[in-house]
């Protein structure tokens, strides 16, 4: 087997007293959209801190492409993981346009060209040369988050963590927008990390799924075989059953 | 015209230009709405054009003393009458605005820059670099503003530029106050957490990502606060400790005026008119443009 796009091995976390991590490991291999499911408050977040390094507290072994994860990392590691966040509203600088916002990493970065990567990363997302220049303000919920995923994709990275990416959206974008998620995964090869509450929206873009329930993995399979078999542990039963009442249009 | 009206509203700028004077003139509409705040800054544009003319406007010189004409009342001749020392008052008003004006310009310029800076890096460090800079912030807090103002130039010797110092050391720290509680709001914001994993440093964030958000703020406190400087600059002339003789600052021509205030009260009045219509016209202005950079 390949050297994993992402291994972890007993992750912990712990805020003060409370032990938010317990003993998390999973791998993710080359390519592949890999799902954390479960509840508020079960820990699905955090991993996504940690892999992205937002949190520096962590103890156990954490490595991309064989590369042990620091909680420090040099600028060359934002440029191979990137992530979009749940929330479209707060994720995009208020006072910064569109094109000020997308520019700003190539800055940071010193990539040439930045108009015309800006210009490729707003088509890529599909929005056109018009959006360039406005204010979030100015955009609806979709069209800030098309934005967001086009600000984590203008460094090319090789994974996106996604944490949440549609649940503060209408439900009729939500599909669109996982439609371009999954159109852009399929273009560039990406390893994807998605955290979601909702099955249906895990269930369209992976494969593998872990459940997680109070900080622990309680269950790791294949998306046909939950769906066959309905989960092993009583709460992947839980929560499937509860999924089946909502279902998301066009991600059937 | 209508051209122009498209081009600032234009829903889709074609360029960075057009999308910063879109955005000015969306601000700019919400403080039409508003007339108080236009009234001040009428006050404002008026003071500042005053200044600009003003020895081509004042009917007199302002320092020339004419012993034969002390006290005179206000007349045709002289519309404020004069002083004791037969200096024509509308001029010395007239030559007045500019003093004002410089000392309020230059300690907003030495001000604002530093307590933002202060405040920024106080919020988002947090730490020991809170600690430290807060509890500096405290002591200057400690002490009423014209009595710490009076120290340093009791300390520096009398003169416009040692008040100007004196008004900048005691003024930062509200600054810094306010640019701290709301650096800690956005610190913790989703499009902080987005640059940082762009690899941003620090220094860049703070410069360019949490400075533009608390600016709205601290540019709202200076038009208020500018008032008060025009106050304490003027309660320093009074205590003769600001301008010095003959220079035509308002405080300083109250403090002169307060011997004949029962029997000349022109003297005093009409300086004392000219600060209380330049405070409130900062005041109404600062108050609009709160309304108008905070509307989100």
């Amino acid at each position: 087997m390949a050297t994993p796009a992402i291994e972890v091995e007993n992750l912990n976390v712990r805020f003060g007293e409370a032990h938010v991590l317990k003993d998390v490991s999973f791998s993710v291999a080359p390519g592949e959209s890999y799902g954390l499911v479960g509840e508020s408050g079960s820990g699905k977040s955090t991993v996504l801190r940690v892999l992205s390094a937002l949190n520096p507290n962590w103890s156990g072994r954490v490595a991309f492409s064989g590369e042990a994860h620091r909680a420090r990392p040099d600028e060359a590691f934002f440029r191979q993981v990137q992530m979009v966040f749940q929330d479209p509203f707060g994720s995009l600088h208020p006072r910064m346009t569109i094109d000020a916002a997308l520019a700003e990493p190539l800055a940071i970065h010193g990539l040439d060209r930045p108009d015309e990567r800006i210009a490729a990363a707003l088509k890529g997302v599909g929005l056109d040369e018009g959006f360039r220049f406005r204010y979030p303000h100015q955009l609806s919920g979709g069209q800030r988050q098309r934005v967001a995923i086009a600000r984590a994709l203008i460094l090319e990275p090789r994974i996106l963590l996604l944490d949440e990416p549609t649940s503060a959206l209408d439900v009729s974008i939500q599909a669109e927008v996982l439609n371009l998620l999954q159109d852009i995964k399929k273009q560039r090869d990406l390893t994807m990390v998605l955290v979601s509450h909702n099955l249906a929206v895990v269930g369209h873009m992976c494969a593998r799924v872990a459940v997680m329930n109070r900080g622990i993995i309680v269950e790791e399979a294949s998306i046909d075989d939950l769906r066959r078999t309905g989960g092993q542990d009583p709460y992947t039963q839980e929560l499937l059953a509860a999924s089946r009442h909502v279902a998301i249009p066009g991600a059937a | 015209m209508s051209t122009l009206r498209e081009y600032l509203t234009s829903e889709r700028p074609a360029s960075r230009q057009q999308a910063r004077w879109g955005q000015y003139y969306r601000q700019w509409r919400a403080l039409k709405q508003n007339p108080l705040a236009l009234l001040g800054l009428v006050i404002i544009i008026a003071l500042l054009i005053v200044a600009a003319v003003a020895p081509w406007i004042s009917p007199y010189d302002p320092i020339a003393q004419n012993l034969s004409q002390r006290l005179l009342p206000p007349s045709a001749a002289h519309w404020m009458g004069t002083d004791e020392l037969g200096r024509d008052i509308l001029s010395r008003v007239i030559y007045g605005t500019r003093l004002t004006l410089a000392v309020v310009l230059l300690v907003v310029i030495s001000v604002g820059p530093v307590g933002l800076l202060i405040g920024t890096l106080s919020g988002y460090f947090g730490g020991v670099v809170d600690t430290v800079l807060m509890r500096v912030t405290d002591i200057f807090l400690a002490f009423p503003r014209l009595v710490l103002a009076l120290a340093f130039v009791a300390a520096l010797g009398p003169g416009i530029e040692n008040a100007v110092i004196a008004i900048a050391c005691t003024a930062w720290p509200p600054y810094a106050r306010v640019a701290r509680a709301e650096t800690l709001v956005i610190r913790n914001a989703d499009y902080i957490a987005a640059v940082r994993l762009q690899g941003a440093s620090h220094l860049r964030i703070v410069l360019r990502h949490v400075v533009p958000m608390c600016l709205p703020s601290v540019i709202v406190r200076t038009t208020l606060d500018m008032a008060g400087i025009i106050l304490i600059a003027a309660g320093l002339g009074f205590l003769g400790l600001g301008a010095q003789p003959p220079s035509p600052e308002w405080g300083a021509m109250i403090a002169k005026g307060r011997e004949y205030i029962f029997d000349q009260w022109w003297v005093a009045a009409f300086p004392g008119l000219a600060i209380c219509l330049v405070a409130l016209g900062f005041n109404l202005f600062g108050d609009g443009l709160r309304d108008v950079l905070d509307a989100r």
